[in-house]
């Protein structure tokens, strides 16, 4: 940042008259005292021809650095009093708020869908054209390109661009990406159809599926300088009030954002280590201006027939993480209630217990018993395997492979298509062929395949759950493809999602800020409301504008986020504000959420696995959900509380959202 | 004693010119601040819009029509000076009654189409006078 004060001096009229004379004033003092005698009056030679000029100089120069020290004063800045536009730009970039420029993006998520389940690769340099004029590429966190791996493949991740397909009603697959373009103002694209320049046959359509939203709002300097006056300068993520701005600065759709830190009570995935050091965390609960939004998506199952009580299984495996399930349904849309929505975290070591619910960090898996409907697909019946030898592929030996595949409640798929390889004695690797994923260094014992080995020991659980594999006639360097399928089925998910958050965790992988320490994007934890009744009083004759009461509680409630939780006070100043007399009373009532999930797996794996720890069970061991009712706003506070800190998860004030339909808040009209 | 730049008033039609090697001290460089603020039009100096007198700008805008305007600028000049000479040395704390202006006077000694010729003299408080009056009132 640098400034030539030399052309930002004023011109000589331009000098107020008041700071010349102030100027004249103190250089004839000055020069009074160090030369008594030299005559500096006005009209002297001195006065007028060394004395006067340099008046206009200091002057200018005066008038110069006030410009610029008025351009530091924010408040300055943002009343419009501007001195050096540049210098005021690169002063506030200092500070952390940058005026929008064609490298900083618009972003929206766009749906690919595809008519196959198979391996796809997006370049990053992909463009996705809609409605002519708006063009779009992948928001990528690394520079390469996109993998989306099938629907059955386990280990999405989009900080490392790997994407999952997923299944739709219509049997097709789809992935959604998040991506960015220049130049844009706010432009609502949901569902319009675009065109790519992926080339791949299978693409069957390109939508849009959120508006497209400006990364840093289109702004003038004055409005920079509001967002700088709450931008704390260092513009990190390390400290309250830098992750407050840094959102503040960088999403115009925030509604709000709150940072759960080490020390607060809602933050339990901080911890201390064996020399006593504590690792700092950061958990930020994003809420967008864009509401909730309802999706569905079908999942497959399969039937697991080993135990006394047949069940389908199958992990819940959604393109985004769910905030609210609405319901399970078959094709014939029944209505199905699964047994149990297991959960569990996907690494333990940074999102322990519970903590990863409601993020990318959790798995849900689901258990439905046997006899509901989920329409076990024609055709693919069990393919399973009685004492059946397959030979090597390539080498000489061969296994005996035996048993069902049984499915797994964190399995997406219900069947597999891998390959075994014997690298060496008791050193196997198997491969999931259609996704690439592999586990290597898989042990053997008793002559038989251990299947919670390897690198990965869920992993070949989920694989070949059911399935007895006999290694012992086996030599190395021995290649064997196994292919089967279980009984499957298939249930649509509905469910709502905050597309704002998937968007917001992107950004901030994408962005270099975070430093070191863990940062978790989570979406808050939903209080769902079934009811906010709010009693009114009116004079007869009058009327209350409840459509507008409505739809103002509606957002409200939907966008309210620590600090600015919901509060009694703001829903009777809506009200009043409609019309109303008085407010009688506010009922509330709803179901706080810690997980979705009523078991807990505690090592990813099934109880029922081999050696795996036990579920924890919902209302024994921690408390999933909790029913919420109040009538007074004082117990609000309170009432938010879920306390699970032997498992890991805290809910309170500072990691809960509020959701409602819009049937649900309801007035009651009392006249005078 | 107040030590000034002397600037040379030649008595031809020269112009006037800064002498850098030469001082002007006590009432001298008083008076020599007089003469160049009589010829200062007033409103010029931003920073003293007091400074100065309206002779320049009368003359320019061809009020000197005849003797008596001409009596009438220069004598409204004088006055002007001797009044700003006397709120200076109030505002620089002037105690030399030397250095502290008692009269200006400003009179058109000569005119024709190009140029009006104009004899001024100064008193100071102690009665010290630079320069002769054209006539001697009595």
């Amino acid at each position: 940042m640098s400034v030539d004060l030399l052309s930002i001096i004023p011109k000589e009229d331009e000098i107020e008259k008041v700071r010349l004379e102030s100027v004249q004033g103190r250089l004839v003092t000055l020069l009074r005292d160090q030369y008594p005698d030299m005559d500096v009056s006005p009209n002297s030679v001195f006065y007028d021809n060394v004395l006067r000029p340099m008046a206009y100089i200091v002057a200018g120069f005066e008038q110069a650095a006030d410009c610029i020290m008025s351009d530091l004063d924010l408040e300055q800045v943002v009343a419009g009093n501007i001195c050096d536009c540049d210098f005021v730009m690169d002063y506030l970039e200092t500070l952390g708020a940058k005026m929008n420029n064609t490298d900083t993006p618009s972003i929206s998520t766009i749906r690919v869908t595809y008519n196959t389940d198979t391996l796809k690769t997006i370049q990053n340099s992909a463009r996705f054209v809609f409605a002519d004029t708006v063009v779009v590429r992948p928001l990528t966190v690394l520079s390469t390109g996109i993998t989306v791996l099938p629907s059955d493949a386990l280990t999405e991740d989009n900080a490392q661009n790997i994407f999952r397909l997923n299944k739709d009603v219509n049997s097709s697959f789809f992935v959604d990406i998040p991506v960015y373009g220049v130049g844009f103002s706010e432009l609502d694209i949901t569902g319009l159809s675009g065109s790519t320049d992926v080339d791949d046959s299978s693409i069957v359509s390109v939508k849009a599926v959120s508006p497209l939203t400006v990364f840093t709002e289109e702004t003038t300097i004055q409005s920079l300088a509001e967002k700088a006056q709450k931008t704390f300068p260092s513009s990190a993520l390390t400290t309250r009030s830098s992750a407050v701005s840094f959102f503040v600065n960088k999403f115009s759709n925030l509604a709000g954002v709150s940072p759960v830190m080490t020390g607060d009570t809602e933050m339990t995935r901080g911890n201390t280590n064996l020399f006593g050091v504590t690792r700092n965390a950061v958990d930020l609960y994003p809420k967008g201006k864009s509401f909730v939004v309802n999706a569905e998506a079908v999942i497959t199952v399969t039937q697991d027939n080993s135990g006394s009580s047949p069940m389908w299984k199958g992990r819940l495996a959604l393109p985004h993480t769910p905030v609210r399930i609405r319901g399970f349904f078959s094709d014939d849309n029944v209505e199905l209630s699964p047994v149990d929505i297991i959960g569990t975290s996907k690494d333990k070591n940074m999102y322990p217990g519970l903590s990863g619910a409601f993020s990318d960090n959790e798995e849900l898996g689901l258990l439905f018993d046997a006899s509901v409907n989920v329409d076990a697909v024609d055709g693919v019946s069990t393919d399973g395997f009685v004492n059946e030898t397959i030979s090597a592929s390539t080498g000489s030996g061969s296994i005996v492979v035996d048993g069902d595949y049984q499915g797994h409640i964190f399995s997406s798929a219900s069947g597999y298509d891998l390959t075994l390889t014997r690298v060496a004695a008791n050193n196997y690797n198997l491969k999931n062929n259609r996704t690439g994923e592999e586990i290597t260094g898989m042990t053997e014992s008793g002559g038989f395949l251990v299947l919670s080995s390897g690198s990965d020991v869920r992993f070949g659980e989920r694989w070949l759950n059911g399935i007895d594999v006999d290694v012992s006639s086996a030599v190395d360097g021995d290649v064997f493809l196994l292919n089967f399928e279980g009984e499957q089925g298939r249930v649509t998910v509905v469910y709502d999602y905050d597309p704002f958050v998937k968007e917001s965790l992107q950004l901030i992988n994408q962005d270099t800020l975070h430093g070191a320490i863990d940062i978790g994007v989570m979406t808050p934890r939903p209080c769902v409301l079934s009811k906010v009744d709010i009693q009114y009083r009116t004079d007869f004759g009058k009327w209350v504008d409840t459509g507008l009461a409505r739809s103002e509680i509606y957002n409200y409630i939907n966008q309210a986020i620590y600090p600015e939780i919901l509060e009694d006070s703001r829903l009777t100043d809506i009200v009043l504000y409609a019309g109303a007399k008085g407010i009688r009373r506010i009922t509330k009532e709803g179901v706080l959420y810690a997980t979705l999930a009523t078991k807990y797996s505690q090592d990813g794996r099934d109880e029922n696995d081999a050696g795996a720890d036990p579920f924890l069970v919902a209302g024994v061991d921690y408390t999933n959900k909790e029913t919420v009712d109040w009538s007074d706003c004082e117990a609000n506070y309170d009432e938010v509380q879920l306390d699970n800190s032997t498992n890991f998860s805290q809910v309170g004030p500072r990691n809960v959202q509020f959701l409602i339909d819009p049937e649900s808040v309801i007035l009651v009209e009392f006249r005078n | 004693m107040r030590k000034g730049i002397k600037i040379e008033f030649p008595e031809n039609n020269s112009p006037s010119s800064i002498e850098f090697s030469n001082l002007v001290t006590g009432f001298s460089a008083v008076c020599q601040n007089a003469m160049v603020n009589l010829g200062t039009r007033k409103g010029s100096d931003h920073i003293d819009e007091e400074r100065g007198t309206t002779l320049l700008e009368e003359a320019t805008l061809g009020s000197l029509i005849d003797e008596g305007e001409q009596d009438h600028a220069a004598a409204y000049a004088a006055e002007q000076t001797r009044l700003y000479l006397r709120n200076q040395e109030d505002a620089e704390n002037i105690e030399d009654d030397n250095e502290k202006i008692a009269e200006v006077g400003l009179e058109v000694k000569d005119m024709d189409l190009k140029k009006i010729v104009f004899n001024a003299y100064f008193v100071n408080v102690n009665g010290q006078q630079i320069g002769q009056p054209l006539t001697t009132v009595l």
